[in-house]
């Protein structure tokens, strides 16, 4: 790794641009200094979401279903449970119109950190702050129901994304018309073919962010390539809008080097890199070659 | 967090409600028939056995028989079905975090839809009957009524994030369903019951609000004010209680599924 690192052109280690944005003496510092003036340009916005030394642990039971009996004669082994961590002092910011990406190996512990920050999960340890309001994306369809119809399943999405009858029944036509599922609204979603399925879930999900923080993982590019057009020119139009903040998680380095503003590279639940979208595809891919050769 | 105001926490609730009743029996021929059938079939057997078999006999025994089911089965409904709500709806809860009351409180309503359609079937028995409960009765009724609610969205409050770490629950809870039905003066009356025994009775949750509530409608009698009193401070305390348990009990709940 130490090695490697030379070669990059603008690289901000992980350890030495936090402790600058934790430290607001040394950022001030840095702000007057001229040697700090590539750090500067990302002290200007206001800091919607910062996460501090966060940690995660999950138990590994063996047996993934849990009962009272297990519970009981774990009260006297306790200390046998093996704790995953899924996280280990995770530490980063985002600012205000950013377009934060997030990559890593799988089991790297990005979607749990994405389910931290929404506040799904609950952290160990560690503070994650966020100012704002916000709409999560962990996942395509969520709350949808594959035997209500496509009219039923976008008002119970809508409601459960945290949007008002009213709000929902404005943007209904829209969500429709996105999804070109005009002359399906009263089929149940189970008779739908998998694409117009997605291509459901991924409307709402388009119309349902009246939020100005989105934590998006892994839903963009589905259906055929015209929708997958739609899909990327909505996202041009979040990017461009520089009062949303976008958390993405994602393994498709071509989205991520487009969208991105800053790339965090995550490996075994630590912070590995926090920098520009190209110095961080390059830390990425030399994690994955490293791999490869062990 | 989800910052929405109540209205849109509550169109949610409904929401949820009305497509989980809808859903409930969406594939089965005859539909929310069977919201109706089943205490009846359960109603006809009970009666059949206790009258027959047992010789029980009161004036009106049907009638009260059908009042005391009509309760019970609100309860065990809705406890039955609410206890499952957290983890049938753990496909949201992983994915998006919003107030996990929602679905339990929606898990009620739908038990309360039931329940509503069930209450008019009685009356139409009482019509038939041509048992008519004065207004003192009526009242004594809505106040126990209160009361089972409290007990079951309560049990709910507590079961539902309880099964999630713990599956057991439903077994044991199928097991204390029956000992709750048996316990109270439900299918028999507590007179049949040497008067020592009463006071185990009374420990049963339902027991008071069964007995009462037949008490009332049936015989016109009605307990000492501070009965009232005592129960309420006592339902109430655990209805708080039972809030409590779930707002430090539900924050883990994700991780369980």
């Amino acid at each position: 790794m130490k090695s490697g690192k030379k070669s990059y052109k603008r690289i901000i280690p992980a350890r030495e641009e936090d402790s600058l944005i934790h430290k607001p003496d040394s950022s001030l510092r840095n702000n007057g200094n001229p040697l700090g003036s590539s750090i500067k340009s990302i002290q200007q916005n206001k800091i919607v979401v910062s996460v501090d030394k966060v940690v995660k642990k999950f138990p590994i039971y063996h047996q993934k279903y849990s009962s009272l009996k297990e519970e009981l004669f774990n009260t006297f082994r306790k200390s046998k449970v093996e704790m995953l961590t899924a996280l280990n002092k995770v530490t980063f910011n985002v600012e205000q119109g950013e377009f934060f990406g997030v990559i890593g190996r799988n089991g790297g512990g990005k979607s749990t950190l994405l389910k931290m920050l929404s506040g799904v999960y609950l952290a160990d340890s560690g503070n994650i702050t966020i100012d704002g309001n916000i709409s999560s994306f962990l996942e395509l369809g969520v709350g949808m129901n594959p035997d209500l119809t496509a009219r039923e399943n976008i008002f119970i999405c809508g409601l459960v994304l945290g949007l008002t009858l009213d709000e929902i029944k404005s943007k209904f036509d829209d969500i429709i018309n996105f999804s070109e599922l005009g002359n399906f609204v009263d089929v149940k979603v189970k008779n739908f073919s998998s694409g117009m399925y997605v291509r459901l879930a991924f409307s709402i999900a388009i119309y349902a962010h009246n939020n100005d923080i989105l934590f998006i993982d892994e839903v963009l590019a589905v259906g055929d390539d015209n929708f997958k057009l739609k899909c990327v020119e909505e996202f041009r139009s979040i990017k461009e809008n520089k009062n949303k903040t976008v958390v993405f998680v994602s393994h498709d380095l071509y989205s991520i080097e487009r969208f991105c503003d800053r790339v965090m590279v995550m490996e075994k639940g630590m912070v590995k890199f926090i920098g520009t979208s190209y110095d961080a595809i390059e830390v990425y891919k030399e994690i994955l070659l490293k791999n490869k050769e062990i | 967090m989800i910052s929405t105001n109540l209205s849109q926490k509550w169109q949610l609730t409904w929401f949820l409600a009305k497509t989980d009743f809808k859903l409930r029996y969406s594939n089965s021929l005859l539909g929310f028939l069977w919201s109706m059938l089943k205490p009846l079939a359960v109603f006809s057997i009970l009666s059949f056995v206790f009258q027959n078999i047992f010789k029980l006999s009161a004036s009106h025994f049907y009638l009260r028989i059908l009042t005391g089911l009509l309760l019970f089965f609100f309860f065990s409904e809705c406890t039955t079905f609410g206890l499952n709500s957290l983890l049938s709806k753990g496909h949201l809860l992983t994915k998006i975090d919003f107030p996990k009351w929602i679905i339990v409180l929606s898990s009620t309503i739908n038990t309360m839809m039931t329940f509503s359609i069930n209450i008019l079937i009685t009356i139409i028995f009482f019509l038939i009957a041509g048992v008519i409960p004065s207004i003192m009765a009526m009242a004594n009724f809505l106040f126990f009524l209160i009361l089972l609610l409290m007990i079951s969205i309560g049990s709910v409050f507590i079961l539902a994030p309880l099964f999630v770490k713990f599956r057991d629950i439903s077994q044991i809870w199928e097991i204390l369903i029956l000992v709750i039905m048996y316990s109270a003066p439900i299918v028999y009356p507590l007179t049949a019951i040497p008067e020592q025994y009463h006071k185990y009775h009374f420990i049963n949750p339902l027991t008071s609000i069964v007995y009462y509530t037949i008490e009332g409608i049936f015989e016109n009698q009605y307990p000492p004010a501070y009965i009232y009193l005592f129960l309420t401070i006592l339902f109430s305390t655990f209805f708080i209680l039972s809030l409590l348990i779930f707002n430090s009990m539900s924050k883990k709940t994700p991780e369980y599924i």
